[in-house]
């Protein structure tokens, strides 16, 4: 009887976490370059254990085994036109290279700006890299190609360093629109991204979806609490009820 | 639960600075020289519930982890300065400048302001200044008998006066350029300061090395686009609206929980 309470209790957290899932990606709907996250939670994997008449015992004596599904989902958000010159938008798999102080940081939120020094930045501040470093831009005009090439008065300066990753299970995400890796040995690929300038790329959080997850989680958020309720009326019953004999 | 609700609230805090943003754009729909800005979003901190790489019971390993984010931040509020429409006006005083750059006027308190906007009068010494009175840097002083104003495109003006066949140049108005003119200062009444991170003024002659020339007799008019700020505002509320349907899930899940015992 302790034990469905547990599992019960396992479930309830669990439909916290998806809350919370959710609503960071309710939060983020006006996120440049936000890339929303999913988690959801298959059903327990009990075993069986084979009895001596030849039936089985189903045991979901393991809460552990519980089929998790978390990934962010990395499709194309929507594009909206700015028409700033140093807005870039990314059309197609890649991101951003951002040198951040401990390494280098990806990103598809390409809200830029100039520093004081003409340097080519984040938000942040943090440097926006070329294939030959950060990117300093001194000159009156600024246009970046489709191909991610930097031209400043005609002159082609720098290609901003666009990178594609083989599998995205190795990227996770370091907050202030950044991802980063855990894997030092990941190779990065040259990326075919389209980049758009004038364009920023909204964040992909699909709102109806996010919305009746949230329903779904909270109901059986419900559900298990009244099975912990039934579970508590149950055991009352046995501890008052039993024993006594006035059938 | 509690993280919820503060990650909702966060989404709530920024969708309102995001609404004031777009207030004041709309607000200075008619501002000669205005600048429309946004306000810019992202992340927060993520805390890693479980890390990828994790053993399952069975010995398998966990391909993704699990990470919670905590809701979002303003990051900027960014300046556009893109070109605005132009609006002539017959008036000489009324300057454009097309393409880079920003007049530059004394404040009282003796500082260099930067504008965009254009709208200069003569005060009673003759001397051009703002709507406000600041005198324009440059100091060019129009003679009381002077018959026309002319000014070219590189900025030199130039006045006739009676009697003379010939105009005479008074001096020429130079423009101020910035690194990055996103990290400008608003101060109000259509000026603009330097801070650290716009980098010092570049001064120059308009119409040369990148400044924009300028144009007499027009304005430039506020480059906000009523429709965009409009959508902006709805895309606002809405975001707004669903980030309270998510404060309003975590009380009812609280509540629910505070239930468990009866």
């Amino acid at each position: 009887m302790i034990q469905a309470i547990y599992s019960a209790t396992a479930g309830m957290i669990n439909q916290q976490t998806i809350v919370e899932v959710v609503t960071n990606n309710l939060a983020n709907s006006s996120t440049y370059g936000y890339k929303s996250d999913e988690l959801s939670f298959g059903r327990i994997l009990g075993t069986l254990t084979p009895t001596k008449s030849g039936g089985a015992i189903y045991s979901i004596n393991n809460i552990d085994n519980i089929v998790i599904k978390y990934g962010t989902d990395f499709n194309q958000g929507g594009m909206q036109r700015t028409d700033n010159v140093l807005d870039l938008a990314l059309d197609g798999d890649g991101f951003f290279a951002i040198q951040y102080p401990d390494g280098i940081r990806y990103t598809r939120s390409g809200n830029f700006s100039k520093n004081q020094d003409g340097q080519l930045v984040t938000s942040d501040g943090y440097p926006v890299l070329g294939i030959n470093g950060p990117i300093q831009l001194q000159g009156a005009q600024v246009k970046v190609d489709g191909k991610g090439q930097v031209i400043v008065d005609e002159i082609v300066i720098d290609k901003l360093k666009i990178v594609a990753f083989q599998d995205k299970k190795e990227i996770i995400k370091g907050g202030y629109n950044t991802f980063k890796t855990a894997n030092p040995d990941i190779t990065e690929m040259p990326s075919n991204a389209n980049v758009m300038q004038g364009f920023l790329e909204l964040s992909n959080v699909n709102v109806v979806y996010e919305m009746a997850k949230m329903i779904e989680a909270m109901r059986t958020y419900e559900a298990y609490q009244r099975t912990i309720q039934l579970i508590n009326d149950i055991t009352k019953e046995a501890n008052n009820e039993l024993g006594t004999m006035n059938i | 639960m509690i993280r919820a609700l503060w990650t909702a609230a966060s989404g709530m805090t920024a969708q309102q600075l995001n609404n004031d943003v777009i207030a004041n754009n709309l607000a200075n729909v008619n501002t000669t020289g205005f600048k429309r800005s946004r306000a810019d979003f992202q992340d927060l901190l993520y805390q890693t519930i479980m890390p990828a790489g994790t053993s399952n019971a069975s010995g398998s390993q966990i391909p993704v982890g699990i990470q919670v984010g905590h809701g979002t931040r303003p990051i900027a509020i960014q300046k556009m300065f893109a070109q605005g429409d132009y609006q002539e006006t017959g008036n000489p005083l009324d300057l454009v400048i097309e393409g880079d750059g920003f007049f530059q006027v004394i404040t009282p308190d003796g500082n260099i302001a930067y504008t965009r906007a254009g709208a200069f009068k003569r005060d009673s010494q003759g001397q051009i200044v703002t709507s406000d009175g600041f005198v324009m840097k440059d100091q060019i002083t129009i003679p009381q008998d002077s018959v026309d104003i002319a000014i070219t495109s590189d900025g030199a003006v130039q006045v006739s006066l009676p009697g003379q066949s010939e105009p005479q140049q008074l001096g020429v108005i130079e423009l101020a350029r910035f690194t990055n003119p996103a990290g400008l200062s608003n101060i109000g009444k259509n000026l603009y300061m330097p801070t650290a991170s716009s980098g010092q003024p570049i001064i120059g002659i308009p119409g040369m090395n990148g400044f924009g020339s300028i144009g007499q007799r027009s304005l430039e008019m506020s480059n906000v686009k009523v429709v965009e700020e409009m959508v902006n505002l709805i895309v606002a509320q809405r975001a707004y609206e669903i980030n309270s349907k998510a404060i309003q899930t975590a009380d009812e899940m609280l509540g629910i929980a505070n239930n468990l015992r009866r």
